[in-house]
């Protein structure tokens, strides 16, 4: 058994997932009026890889995913998403590395003036230009019929539960096709039963559309089912790595503190 | 948005420098910092608005919505609340110009009351109220809520989408509800001289319509352009800069409100400045 890795770089010492860097994180560091949120973050995501980050309430998990697709600005350091070095994309290309990268929200962010319907459509037909209305409504009917929703489909947001409203929120982020997608919290809130639905949708869409994620939670259950490799934010650092069966057998206080 | 360039991060000495330059405008009471800061906010977002009308892509479908959301919703409100200002105003200035043998002027005094100044007042007055409000609540929860940060991050500007859309919304329908109000408390003005008078719906009009001209107009469209661009700016603003939690959207709504309706007699006075100046 590998031990807990602490205190050095977090290159991926797994060598199913030696494969292309889809994020490189180097040094990156951040905080808000003086308080240190991420002081020295290292990491790798990997092509068709799901990494999960735990971590205590407001230890900057958020901070850390919003920071990859530009709504939280980092202080210092290096961060490359789909090779592209975001500290250097204009608004313009920002824009086109953020269709490129699925974000699913904590809690939806459906739209609410809008039915499920107008909610799948709406990246669609802002962002692929070129398709006919019939293209449009069946990826629409194809996207909730692989989160099982397709009922729904002229419900608005407020008739629905908060686990359908999180199944539909993935479907509209997937319906563009992402290379990488980032979960936050993606089971806060819900039964048991319905966060294994929602993990076994994430390990689903893996499969499937070969995306890369990065999955922020508190709920163990949900990381063992998805996690290939698991990190704890501790410090502002991601220093403790490993998988999850690894971290389970740590003698680390801190780590056993998750488990216990 | 942020803009994502090493350039504008704030470092640790850049900082200091915002700190030192803080500690600068400390003498002044918070409400006057607060004060100069949201004018500062509100005009960099006014910037934003002119750079982004003109930037595809168009939503014209979001801008027809939100014409008849706020627009035509607001007909019932605005027309009986212009009915009975007209027909209020007739049955106070009446009892005086009926003393001084001067009834047959009330069409011609209500009509010019009406046009000049109450009529675009009382209407921008009431959609600050009903249109500002409700921007500034409904963007503040889709702040909140995150469906702001949710298009941001589908690659679709949310600006164009929301801000945009909401302004020239307002913007245009504004006048057309100034111009319906007008019509309407001209209606009530006419009701209050039938009351206890008998003066043919004809007689009334042509009285009306040689009352006023084209310098009465002209100022009373204008202003009310300004009228609706300020309420779409201002709840658009508030909503979109919105605190955390259901306070945060409390305060973008009420905030939206009160700045609206005080840039309204701020408008107000200087159009009136600048009419007579013209005219």
């Amino acid at each position: 058994m590998e031990q807990v890795i602490q205190g050095k770089s977090n290159e991926n010492r797994n060598p199913e997932n030696t494969g292309e860097k889809v994020v490189v994180a180097r040094h990156v560091k951040k905080a808000f009026d003086g308080l240190v949120i991420l002081s020295n973050v290292n990491f790798n995501l990997h092509k068709k890889e799901n990494i999960v980050v735990l971590g205590k309430s407001g230890t900057g998990k958020s901070v850390l995913i919003k920071s990859l697709v530009g709504l939280v600005e980092p202080d210092e350091g290096e961060l490359k998403v789909l090779g592209k070095d975001i500290f250097n994309l204009d608004a313009d290309e920002m824009e086109d590395l953020r269709r490129e990268v699925g974000y699913l929200f904590q809690g939806g962010a459906l739209y609410d003036s809008m039915n499920v319907c107008k909610n799948m459509e709406f990246p669609l037909k802002r962002q692929v230009k070129k398709l006919s209305k019939g293209e449009i409504k069946d990826l629409v009917e194809e996207s909730l019929e692989s989160v099982g929703l397709i009922e729904s489909m002229r419900k608005m947001p407020s008739e629905l539960s908060g686990g359908m409203k999180k199944r539909i929120a993935l479907a509209r982020t997937l319906i563009l096709k992402p290379k990488i997608m980032l979960y936050d919290e993606p089971t806060t809130g819900l039964d048991p039963v319905t966060s294994r639905e929602i993990s076994n949708l994430i390990m689903e869409m893996k499969e499937k559309y070969a995306i890369s994620s990065m999955i922020i939670t508190h709920d163990l259950a949900c990381a063992k089912l998805t996690a290939d490799r698991m990190f704890i934010l501790k410090d502002g650092t991601l220093d403790i790595e490993g998988s999850y069966d690894e971290l389970e057998q740590s003698d680390d206080p801190w780590v056993r503190a998750f488990f216990d | 948005m942020i803009k994502l360039q090493r350039k504008n991060s704030t470092s640790p000495a850049k900082e200091d420098e915002v700190n030192e330059e803080e500690k600068d405008v400390s003498f002044l009471p918070v409400n006057v910092q607060d004060f100069f800061l949201t004018m500062g906010g509100l005009t960099k977002f006014t910037g934003q608005f002119f750079k982004n009308v003109f930037k595809p892509p168009f939503e014209f479908n979001e801008i027809f919505k939100q014409a008849y959301n706020l627009g035509f919703k607001s007909l019932f409100l605005v027309g009986l609340s212009a009915f009975i200002m007209g027909l209020v105003l007739t049955l106070q200035v009446k009892p005086t110009l009926v003393d001084f043998g001067a009834e047959s002027f009330i069409p011609a005094m209500v009509t010019i009351s009406i046009v000049r100044e109450i009529g675009p007042v009382l209407t921008a007055l009431i959609c600050a109220g009903k249109i500002g409000s409700s921007i500034g609540a409904e963007l503040g929860s889709m702040k909140v809520t995150e469906q702001i940060d949710a298009m941001l991050v589908s690659g679709t500007n949310p600006y164009n989408y929301i801000v945009v859309t909401r302004v020239l919304a307002t913007t245009l329908m504004i006048p057309v509800l100034v111009m319906y109000a007008d019509t309407v408390a001209m209606l009530g003005s006419f009701l209050g001289i039938n009351l206890d008078g008998d003066v043919s719906l004809s007689l009334f009009t042509s009285q009306v319509l040689s009352a006023i001209d084209f310098s009465d107009l002209v100022p009373s469209f204008s202003k009310s352009v300004f009228f609706g661009f300020a309420i779409g700016i201002v709840g658009c603003y508030m909503g979109y800069n919105a605190g955390e939690g259901t306070v945060g959207v409390g305060k973008a709504a009420n905030s939206s409100v009160v700045v609206a309706s005080l840039f309204i007699f701020v408008i107000d006075l200087l159009a009136v400045q600048i009419t007579q100046f013209f005219i």
